[in-house]
């Protein structure tokens, strides 16, 4: 480290050292978020109770016979609906997709869509309203318009989310009603 | 015992003072001096200068949060020793070694840093975060925890804690840049 750098660091370092003591106190007694796997268990639990209380012995009585559930609604549904390519690591060169991951999944699912709907999805990253990093929306979604670079419609968008690649991060927007538009659209005229 | 009893022993001169903030707020301080000096002894000393400095700044200072107050004695006390101690890359200096990431390598510093300027602007960045991620930036840059403590303590994935002050580092540097402070 040259010695300008190291003195900036350093001022950095004691900057940091004087920040307000509200955030201090905030950081001390954090309390850690009830593990992801115990709420998909508890969430596993209460959705089998009622499912076996309430659910069956009512769809028993009105579904007429022969006739089919209807398929879940909202963009989490559509998407583990959708007919896609499933994919262990995604390269964002080439072809400009939509990639996603649903909560508790390994692996990736992704279609081709165009370049002019990947870069409309693009646009709307951030500009849905915040949901403070609390609220999981049951999935991850990037775009990549073919040029190398990633944007996740669902992170504000400021450099360092984009051209990241596809990494793990929680939700701090929800998606605008516009990219869930684009992306429903995309979805019903994918292919795989 | 409430903050505000503690502060009243050491307005009153009570000895009790030290007793009662190491009680409650002793292994806080001692782990905080240990992230940034990695020397048992050395964070042992320093919790101690923390509770001497303490008894003689107060009754002058009257900290509504004690435990913040303290910290910034053992931190400001840590990094200090840190500084004369060694250039490892460890504790404070593998902060601070993270922190630099952000600085271009060409920085010339041509004029004395506003200190309160900077003060300031990480203030309002911070406030700007989600609490996760202000949380996670203060862990790591003023507490000086480990990336796997973190993600342990926040019950989330290290690469997520690792990305998320990567890109903070980045906005970091734009604001910084904005306000011309680099």
């Amino acid at each position: 480290m040259t010695t300008d750098k190291k003195a900036y660091a350093d001022a950095l370092m004691d900057a940091v050292g004087r920040i307000d003591d509200g955030l201090i106190t905030e950081a001390a007694s954090y309390k850690r978020k009830t593990p992801g796997y115990l709420k998909a268990a508890i969430g596993m639990a209460a959705s089998f109770l009622i499912l076996f209380t309430v659910m069956i012995p009512v769809l028993v009585r009105t579904l007429p016979r022969g006739s089919q559930s209807a398929a879940p609604s909202g963009l989490p549904g559509v998407l583990a609906s959708a007919v896609a390519s499933t994919v262990s690591s995604v390269e964002p060169v080439g072809q400009p997709r939509i990639i996603w991951q649903l909560d508790g999944e390994d692996v990736y699912h992704v279609i081709n869509v165009s370049g002019s709907t990947a870069s409309a999805l693009c646009a709307q990253s951030g500009k849905g309203s915040r949901s403070e990093g609390e609220k999981e929306q049951g999935f991850r979604l990037w775009v990549t318009d073919g040029s190398g670079r990633f944007v996740t419609p669902q992170l504000s968008a400021s450099d360092g989310n984009v051209g990241c690649g596809v990494f793990d991060y929680g939700e701090e927007y929800e998606l605008s009603p516009q990219a869930e538009r684009i992306i429903k659209e995309a979805v019903k005229t994918a292919k795989g | 015992m409430q903050d505000k009893d503690i502060v009243d022993l050491y307005w009153s001169r009570d000895e009790d003072a030290i007793r009662y903030t190491d009680e409650k707020y002793g292994r806080m301080l001692l782990s905080l001096s240990f992230s940034l000096t990695s020397l048992h002894s050395d964070s042992e000393e320093i919790v101690n200068d923390t509770y001497l400095k303490a008894w003689n700044s107060m009754p002058q200072d009257r900290p509504d949060m004690l435990g913040a107050y303290l910290s910034k004695i053992t931190r400001a006390l840590s990094v200090d020793r840190y500084r004369r101690n060694t250039a490892e890359k460890r504790g404070a200096g593998a902060v601070t070694e993270e922190l630099s990431d952000l600085i271009p390598s060409g920085f010339s510093m041509d004029d004395v840093i506003d200190a309160d300027h900077l003060k300031n602007t990480l203030n309002s960045f911070l406030h700007a975060q989600s609490r996760e991620k202000r949380v996670m930036f203060v862990k790591r840059y003023y507490m000086g925890e480990t990336v796997e403590r973190i993600a342990e303590e926040l019950g989330a994935g290290e690469s997520k804690v690792k990305m998320t002050l990567s890109r903070m580092r980045a906005s970091l540097y734009e604001l910084l840049k904005k306000e011309g402070l680099l």
